[in-house]
């Protein structure tokens, strides 16, 4: 089934719930899901590197919601763009996979498989063991994430670059939005 | 970082490449290899002690949250022990569905080991994203191939990730046979990838490394095993699944945080693709066979580096077993049989990607359990990869540190280890006294 994705505006929330703070991403993208919006697609995923690069095929306009570690404090909410390697490097992708987001998207880069657009949300959290359920700094987190996601996919791409030309190799913490 | 000739000592922060973190210390002793301290297991113990008081029929769904890339094969083993605790089982178009999903399960994870997690070490790349850059073509073959394998693994459990679909007696649902026909579409595609797997595997130049295993691994009369049949080793072993714990135990090793899984009165023993293949080479496909003997394979491989070719053997044989099931699938009448509790103990093993995966329970006659044991395939195999290292370091020594550890861990990844329990975050030492 060959779906034309050219316009298709993806949301995929990346985790494992059964971590703790681990299930921030899905939590935010069922939150999205819930809200129905037209023109939404809305995924969620383990953040196992190759099936997100084949969850996006085709896709224009991505955001991946992960929950991240060492970035700020609990519950602190980061912004990246695709193009900020280095930043992307610095997350702690708290899966249990070694291949995560910022492999995906060096394997993407690679193969000629990116979207025209793609954006992280990295939230900090702080309790990652086993057990299912968000400690309250990410919980109160979310529905700020859904707003700021929700923004972003509704802006034009050249308006959500304008003022984002930073310097690349700044510290994780500039574009802190929370 | 010391260059001295008599004392080296070699840091990598994390294990690169193997699910999870892990790390290795090896202490050499004027030019000989004195110690080996391999910790990347951690035995799932908080699912053990989760599981008591559950009810009988979650195991299955608890358990598949142990690993995330091999969620079906604790799925397996737990309805097995399960349905061999209530006396029950389970045949014909629902056990051929098991099979299928299982092949899902081994493609998925052997074609995303080949590729991305091992194939880099043999060209020489620090990463799949490095080697992606030169070898494109090789990649996009692992991203469509495990895209086929992850939807072989969703039209039967139901979801891609933590399969719902699977339960004590069968499945909720079973698919229709368009269902089917769809996937087998794609299946008929990937055949040919997994066969060009084969040979690229094949073209990987490897160590001249090999040791005397025992190997170990289920052994079944009429197929290659998933889920059934007798537990058989090279050296005299053949028992039933119920006489596990009477021939295999853990110790735990001073040392460190890992336990050592031996066969009594043996030691140890070695488990995965290269003892699966070794034991049922007859059971294999033609297909299979052919391609394995092409690639300058035997029916017995005792050289942990080619591994990643026995995988890809291993690959071609699950995409051709499940066009095989999927041609004769008829959908049963019911999705699943009847399951009804009694007090007893129940074993299950069946031939996770990595190994044999062994889980016993003891459930009371309402079904909650009330103890549960669970021995995976990478703990089993930790003492052996840690005397293939004791035995691999000597020959290499002339290596320079750097490529000394990577050859270590390449090593290490013979196995596939699945270390996604681990939590602690360790180094590889290369200490010389």
């Amino acid at each position: 089934m060959n779906v034309d994705r050219r316009h298709t505006r993806l949301v995929i929330g990346i985790g494992n719930p059964d971590r703790g703070d681990d299930g921030a991403g899905r939590a935010v993208a069922r939150r999205l899901r819930d809200l129905g919006l037209p023109g939404l697609e809305v995924l969620e995923s383990d953040g196992e590197g190759t099936s997100l690069v084949c969850a996006w095929e085709g896709a224009h306009d991505v955001v991946l919601v992960d929950a991240c570690r060492g970035a700020g404090t609990p519950g602190s909410v980061h912004r990246i763009e695709a193009g900020e390697a280095e930043r992307l490097d610095a997350l702690n992708h708290a899966s249990t996979h070694s291949f995560g987001v910022a492999a995906a998207v060096g394997l993407a880069r690679a193969l000629g498989r990116m979207p025209s657009r793609l954006v992280v949300y990295a939230i900090e959290g702080i309790h990652f063991g086993h057990g299912e359920g968000l400690s309250a700094h990410v919980d109160h987190a979310l529905d700020e994430v859904v707003a700021l996601v929700v923004r972003d996919l509704s802006r034009a791409p050249d308006e959500a670059r304008r003022g984002r030309r930073g310097d690349p190799a700044g510290a994780l913490r500039r574009s802190t939005v929370r | 970082m010391s260059t001295n000739a008599r004392s080296r000592s070699i840091t990598v922060d994390a294990l690169a490449r193997v699910e999870g973190e892990g790390g290795l210390s090896i202490r050499l002793r004027g030019g000989k290899v004195a110690d080996v301290k391999l910790r990347i297991y951690e035995p799932p113990r908080f699912f053990e002690a989760f599981l008591r008081g559950r009810s009988f029929r979650e195991a299955p769904d608890i358990t598949a949250r142990i690993c995330g890339i091999c969620p079906i094969a604790y799925q397996m083993s737990s309805i097995h022990a399960m349905e061999a605790a209530c006396g029950v089982k389970v045949e014909g178009a629902l056990r051929a569905l098991r099979r299928l999903v299982y092949c899902g399960e081994w493609i998925e994870s052997h074609v995303l080991h080949i590729y991305m997690l091992h194939a880099p070490d043999f060209l020489g790349y620090e990463s799949a994203i490095h080697m992606a850059q030169d070898h494109p073509q090789a990649v996009q073959r692992a991203l469509e191939l495990k895209k086929i394998g992850n939807e072989l693994v969703t039209v039967l459990g139901g979801r891609e990730i933590h399969p719902v679909n699977v339960k004590v007696g069968g499945f909720y649902r079973v698919p229709t046979r368009r269902e089917l026909g769809e996937v087998g579409e794609k299946l008929k595609r990937a055949l040919d990838l997994a066969l060009e797997t084969v040979r690229f595997a094949a073209s990987l130049e490897c160590p001249d490394f090999e040791q005397d295993y025992e190997f170990v691994s289920l052994r079944h009369p009429g197929e290659y095993p998933f889920n059934e049949g007798r537990i058989v080793s090279n050296k005299g072993l053949d028992i039933a699944v119920s006489e596990y714990e009477d021939h295999f135990l853990e110790e735990h090793v001073p040392h460190s945080n890992a336990l050592h899984s031996v066969r009594r009165g043996h030691g140890a023993y070695h488990v995965g693709p290269l003892a699966r293949y070794s034991l049922n080479f007859d059971r294999l496909p033609r297909v299979a066979q052919e391609a394995a003997r092409s690639a300058g394979l035997g029916p017995v491989c005792r050289n942990p580096f080619r591994s990643i070719v026995v995988r890809a053997v291993e690959t071609v044989f699950a995409i051709d077993e499940a066009l095989r099931i999927i041609a004769a699938y008829e959908p049963p009448e019911r999705a699943a049989v009847d399951v009804e509790p009694r007090a007893s103990v129940g074993h299950g093993a069946s031939e996770a990607p990595r190994g044999l995966l062994y889980h016993r329970y003891q459930i009371d006659e309402k079904g909650a359990i009330l103890t549960a044991r669970i021995v995976p395939p990478t703990s089993q195999n930790q003492k052996t990869i840690e005397d293939d290292l004791r035995h691999f370091v000597p020959a290499h020594l002339d290596l320079p540190n750097e490529e000394l550890t990577w050859r270590c861990e390449q090593a290490i990844r013979n196995y596939d280890p699945c270390i996604s329990c681990a939590t602690h975050f360790l180094k590889l030492e290369l200490r010389g006294d």
